[in-house]
């Protein structure tokens, strides 16, 4: 089977990888350079997510899926785990419960009393209620691992053409070089989508990240609050959350905010700044920690906490992977064995169901 | 972390080398009201880089002028930050207790320059330093007591560098000035004409007297255990290898246009692009000095004062004392044209890394890990070049001269400042007046 | 006879003028290793004007150019960071 993939972020490489793998001949077309877009500019935090139980089981399928992999140096990979931390009574009920929706979704995590989450991280504020740590999750470059998702296509004969894709046509897609026809077309192009199949909204998120000098174990897990997901869900606010990633390097990462702002790349002084104060509020040492660059990215953002995976309605040969919003890198490639799945009929782990797309519901927010 | 009300001042002058001292002191002068921010311990910038008591007369009277107009000099001070708000340039500047905020109706970058590194096997070594950078930590005391120093590299900073190395007890091996003879030959006609500088020349040829000043040679290799112990020294076609401890090289200056690009300044051939009057594309901002391309001292001198005049609107081109300044920069600009042109960098120095040469040294990048096929971008992604703490200020000139890769946009912060430093005060404490004088 | 007073680098004494550069006292003292590359690498001032970072030592506890850095009495340097 002949497959067109239009996009070359964490996403299409991995869907490249898989099918070629498959037995597919595969031509990734990529405009800029691959991993360009939010794939270079996230942290590639590899968490199982719980907004919701198709949400948890997708980001577990992922994040099992990472682990499997034998991975590069260049690729950053660690296996740090997540610490949820939990500022009072009440987040620690929410970890409670959120300890219990991970073991129904087969992910192992444990709950921290104070003593033991002043264990696991000493550099937090000692008066936390407690965390809930997460042994499975990793941390990796995203733009290593996307590469060494494109490499392994490449050497099993995909082709990277470096155009743009100017449309989409029946049983192809159009570059400035001419017409490509093949089997089946998949759109993984990021924010790129909406400008190829105007029905598939995927607009962007705008998060601010800086990374700093090295500080080498100061941190030793992911660390996020549990208040992320309030964060990460609402669709209308500007918000910022606890959110701090420790690299290979000794160098840490510090995260997160969203706004819906269109493309402005340049960083908002005052967000970044509520941002910084919460890191600061929860980890006192941070404060005279240096910050070496600043800089913004854009999550590619669909409508609901799922992306939309699968063949477009009406569109036969077409199928979509986009809107992945904050988690493309931890499901990259649990989205290539969806569509591997819709296009080869390959088992999948995952139901395919909440993924698919439903032009009514996009047409209505669009 | 402290909280300063925002003080709205007249004039806020980022850089205190002679450019910046001198814009400071002229606009003060007008009875405006001045900041002089510098990250260094005490004004003087490089050139001007002396202990108090063995500075350069010129430097002196300067210094003085500027410590009795009345402008408020704030030392040991980095701007991170700059941007436009209600009708001021706002300046964030991280110091020593912490976070200043400051207002300026007016801004002038004499941010100067820094020194242009080109790469050969082994210049990580300890013991191989920029001319400038040896030049001024002898001024600043070290004491080297005959050790074997050579002097490399191209341009009119090796003699001065070499003649306070001999000045200050060291074994002056040599001048290695890569630009041929036939080169240096067009220097003639520059000295002819500006006696001055001629007898500065032969001044500083005449303390060099007894080491060999060497047209058409290069360094191709410093070698070493845990330090530098050798260099391996050539003209293209001879080599010889010398035993030598402090290797100070040299290969000319590159302008800090960070700032100014952050501001969203207009850059012209590698430098901040003004008018006649100083003046940036954004509006307020001057430039002066070396940021504006290099020049060297009396342009600094000249444009620090025009600026700073203009800066408060008493800038006036016609006068008599506006037509010396005016006289004195083209002079200089012209003198740092042709300068540029004679001591450009020749082909082989490109030729000198090898794929395991460092090319960014934070993050130690080789060579060899570049793709020459990626842009600016990729490269800095895929191997974090440009992604430490000097923020590329190192390898950004030689990734630029190397593979003709453009700098990326610059953000902020300008420069590595804590996390703590980067959170805004709180919004509410709008700019107020300036203290009185004297208080 | 220049003022002196005390410092401490890497838990050893040295005598120093109070405001003289950090960079320039360490190297006089014979010290060539300021701080360490990723790979482990001995680094010592390149640009001596607050560039490179290549002088990153740790002083009292915060991590400073040293050329930048004024010796003051009863420091606490510390290399290899």
């Amino acid at each position: 089977m002949s497959v067109l993939v239009a996009g070359a972020g964490i996403v299409g490489a991995a869907i490249a990888d898989r099918l070629q793998a498959a037995g597919c001949t595969v031509t990734l077309f990529e405009a800029d350079f691959p991993g360009c877009g939010a794939t270079s500019a996230g942290m590639g935090h590899l968490v199982a997510m719980d907004d919701s139980p198709a949400q948890l089981a997708f980001t577990a399928r992922g994040v099992a899926l990472w682990r499997r992999e034998v991975l590069p140096g260049a690729c950053g990979r660690e296996a740090r785990g997540t610490v949820w931390v939990a500022r009072d009574a009440q987040e620690l009920l929410e970890a409670r419960a959120k300890a219990q929706r991970y073991a129904q979704a087969g992910v192992a995590s444990e709950l921290l009393d104070p003593g033991q989450l002043r264990t696991a991280e000493p550099a937090l504020r000692g008066d936390l209620a407690g965390g809930l740590r997460v042994p499975g999750d990793q941390v990796l470059y995203p733009l290593g691992g996307a590469r060494f998702l494109l490499d392994r296509a490449l050497a099993h004969g995909a082709v990277l053409r470096r155009e743009r894709v100017l449309g989409l046509e029946p049983g192809g897609l159009r570059t400035a070089a001419g017409r490509f026809r093949a089997d089946a077309v998949v759109l993984a192009a990021g924010l790129g989508c909406t400008g190829l199949l105007p029905e598939l909204p995927v607009v962007p998120r705008k998060g601010h990240l800086a990374i700093t000098g090295r500080v080498p174990g100061l941190v030793r897990h992911q660390l996020l609050e549990l208040g992320y997901l309030k964060s990460a869900h609402g669709r209308e606010t500007t918000s910022v959350a606890f959110n701090i990633q420790p690299r290979a390097t000794g160098q840490l990462l510090i995260g997160s905010s969203r706004q819906f702002a269109g493309l402005d790349p340049a960083p908002h002084r005052a967000l970044l700044g509520h941002m910084l104060r919460k890191a600061v509020e929860y980890l006192p040492e941070l404060a005279r920690v240096p910050v070496v660059r600043v800089w913004t990215g854009f999550r590619p953002c669909g409508l609901g906490n799922l992306p939309t995976i699968g063949p477009w309605p009406g569109r036969p040969g077409l199928l979509v992977a986009a809107g992945h919003e904050g988690l493309g890198i931890t499901t990259a490639l649990a989205t290539a064995e969806l569509i591997a799945h819709h296009l080869l009929g390959t088992a999948s782990v995952l139901d395919p169901q909440p993924f698919l797309p439903d032009p009514a519901l996009e047409a209505r927010h669009g | 972390m402290a909280e300063r009300p925002v003080v709205l001042y007249d004039v806020a002058v980022v850089g205190a080398g002679p450019a910046g001292v001198a814009a400071a002191q002229a606009a003060a002068a007008q009875g405006r009201q001045v900041c002089l921010l510098d990250e260094s311990f005490r004004p003087g910038g490089q050139i001007w880089r002396h202990r108090p008591a063995a500075a350069p007369p010129e430097a002196v009277r300067l210094l003085e002028a500027l410590a009795r107009s009345g402008a408020e000099v704030r030392s040991q001070v980095s701007v991170f930050d700059g941007w436009r708000e209600d009708g001021a340039w706002r300046l964030a500047a991280s110091g020593p207790g912490g976070r200043q905020d400051l207002a300026a109706r007016a801004l002038v970058l004499a941010c100067g320059a820094r020194e242009l590194f080109a790469p050969f096997p082994g210049w990580t070594l300890p013991g191989v330093l920029g001319a400038g950078a040896g030049q001024a930590l002898l001024k600043e005391g070290l004491a080297l007591r005959g050790e074997p120093v050579l002097v490399a590299g191209s341009g009119p900073l090796l003699l001065p560098a070499a003649a306070t190395a001999r000045r200050h007890g060291a074994r002056l091996l040599g001048v290695l000035e890569q630009a041929p003879w036939g080169s240096l030959l067009g220097m003639a006609p520059l000295l002819a004409s500006r006696p001055g500088k001629a007898l500065q020349a032969l001044g500083l040829g005449w303390s060099i007297l007894g080491a060999p000043y060497r047209p058409g040679w290069w360094v191709a290799e410093a070698l070493g255990a845990e330090r530098l112990e050798q260099v391996r020294i050539t003209d293209g076609r001879n080599e010889r290898l010398l035993p030598c401890r402090w290797l100070f090289c040299g290969f000319g200056l590159v302008p800090n246009l960070e700032l100014a690009r952050l501001l969203g300044c207009a850059l012209d051939a590698g430098a901040l692009a003004v008018d006649a009057a100083q003046l940036s594309s954004m509006p307020g901002v001057h430039g002066a000095g070396e940021v504006c391309g290099v020049a060297g001292v009396d342009a600094a001198l000249a444009e620090g004062r025009i600026a700073g005049l203009a800066a408060v609107g008493a800038w006036d081109p016609a006068g008599p004392e506006g037509r010396r300044l005016l006289r004195a920069r083209r002079r200089a600009r012209a003198m740092g044209r042709e300068l540029e042109r004679i001591f450009a960098l020749r082909p082989e120095l490109a030729a000198l890394p090898r794929p395991d040469t460092l090319l960014c040294r934070c993050e130690d990048v080789p060579f060899g890990a570049v793709d020459p096929a990626w842009g600016a971008r990729e490269t800095k992604l895929c191997t974090r070049a440009g992604m430490g703490p000097c923020q590329g200020r190192v390898c950004g000139p030689i990734l630029a001269r190397h593979f003709g890769h453009d700098p990326d946009t610059v953000r902020l912060p300008v420069k590595c400042v804590p996390v703590d430093q980067l959170i805004p005060p709180e919004a509410g404490s709008g700019p107020s007046c300036p203290p009185q004088a004297g208080c | 006879m220049a003022e002196r007073c005390s410092i401490t680098v890497d838990g050893q004494p040295l005598e120093a003028e109070p405001g003289a550069s950090l960079a320039v006292v360490l190297l006089q003292s014979g010290r060539t290793h300021f701080r360490s590359s990723p790979s482990g690498q001995d680094r010592a001032p390149l640009c001596a004007m607050g560039t490179c970072y290549e002088c990153l030592v740790r002083v009292d506890g915060r991590q400073v150019r040293a050329c930048l850095e004024p010796v003051r009495d009863g420091m606490e340097v510390l290399t290899h960071g």
